[in-house]
């Protein structure tokens, strides 16, 4: 069933340090503001690395995708000018995974909406916990 | 008898999460496939969502949803009483630009068209608009009876 979205954090270590939201419920139109400020609170106090674990997520709709963009652009944003450069060359070779932002578990339905919108082109997705975590570097 | 079911409500976006309860609990009562009522909640709250942050812009508005069976097909229709608006005739992203290139957004009218069959507008003459979305042959024939 429908249900609002709740938000915990908890911090991993790989083989860096990775910020873990957990996210219960939906992300919708009322809710991805929120998704876009815990990021912001959690990069502002130091976090480059960031796994959304959408494991309990049963819907997200394209307001979903605008927090994700957003997120993305965020920890993007330190970036130097010959690594945005490189990461544009990336895009449109399609070759580009970002570094920084990482998908866990996404449901059925989600990854059709990542899909459609093009999102699973440059967000890896991962459906082990531990595994995601490692992959940052 | 054709299933026919509706929700009245003066939402803000907050209440989307009620419109999805009602298309969840609806789909159950008409029998749907969990899959097609996946593509009917996400064509609904889309539409729902652009007609409350840029029809009322985000104050509160009457919204009224009905899903009813037409004989084999499923019909959707949300009605508002925003200014008027086609979002039939709205351009849709330029998708050969990679994601990460485009603006963030714009992606509501996208989903709705690839989670349906056919899309019209309606204008009522007391205002407002009333958006119809239409699923082909969800009903079998033996219970296609509108």
């Amino acid at each position: 069933m429908a249900s609002p979205l709740k938000i915990t954090v908890s911090q991993e270590q790989g083989q860096v340090p990775v910020t873990v939201f957990h996210l219960v419920g939906d992300i919708d139109n009322s809710s991805y503001e929120e998704l876009q400020a815990q990021a912001k609170s959690a990069y502002q106090a130091g976090s480059h690395y960031l796994l959304l674990d959408l494991t309990k997520v049963k819907y997200m709709s394209s307001a979903g995708l605008r927090a994700l963009h957003n997120i993305f652009d965020l920890l993007n944003a330190g970036a130097s000018e010959e690594t945005q450069k490189k990461m544009k060359r990336g895009i449109l070779d399609g070759s580009y995974k970002s570094p920084y932002l990482k998908l866990l578990n996404p449901s059925r339905d989600v990854k059709r909406t990542l899909s459609t919108s093009g999102f699973d082109m440059f967000l890896e997705i991962h459906t082990n916990a531990k595994a995601a975590v490692n992959s940052f570097n | 008898m054709p299933l026919s079911a509706s929700l009245s409500l003066t939402a803000t976006k907050k209440d989307l999460i009620e419109v999805r309860q009602f298309i969840e609990e609806t789909g159950d009562k008409f029998g749907l496939d969990p899959e097609l009522i996946a593509r009917v909640r996400l064509a609904i709250d889309e539409a729902a969502a652009n007609v409350l942050e840029h029809g009322y812009q985000n104050r509160p508005g009457v919204l009224e949803v009905v899903l009813k069976q037409e004989k084999a097909d499923l019909v959707g229709q949300i009605s508002d009483k925003a200014f008027s608006f086609d979002p039939t005739l709205a351009p849709p992203p330029d998708l050969s630009v990679p994601a990460p290139l485009r603006s963030p957004g714009g992606m509501g009218l996208t989903l709705i068209r690839q989670a349906l069959d056919e899309m019209r507008y309606e204008k009522p003459l007391t205002g407002g608009n009333c958006l119809i979305m239409v699923w082909r042959n969800v009903f079998h024939s033996s219970n296609a009876a509108g």
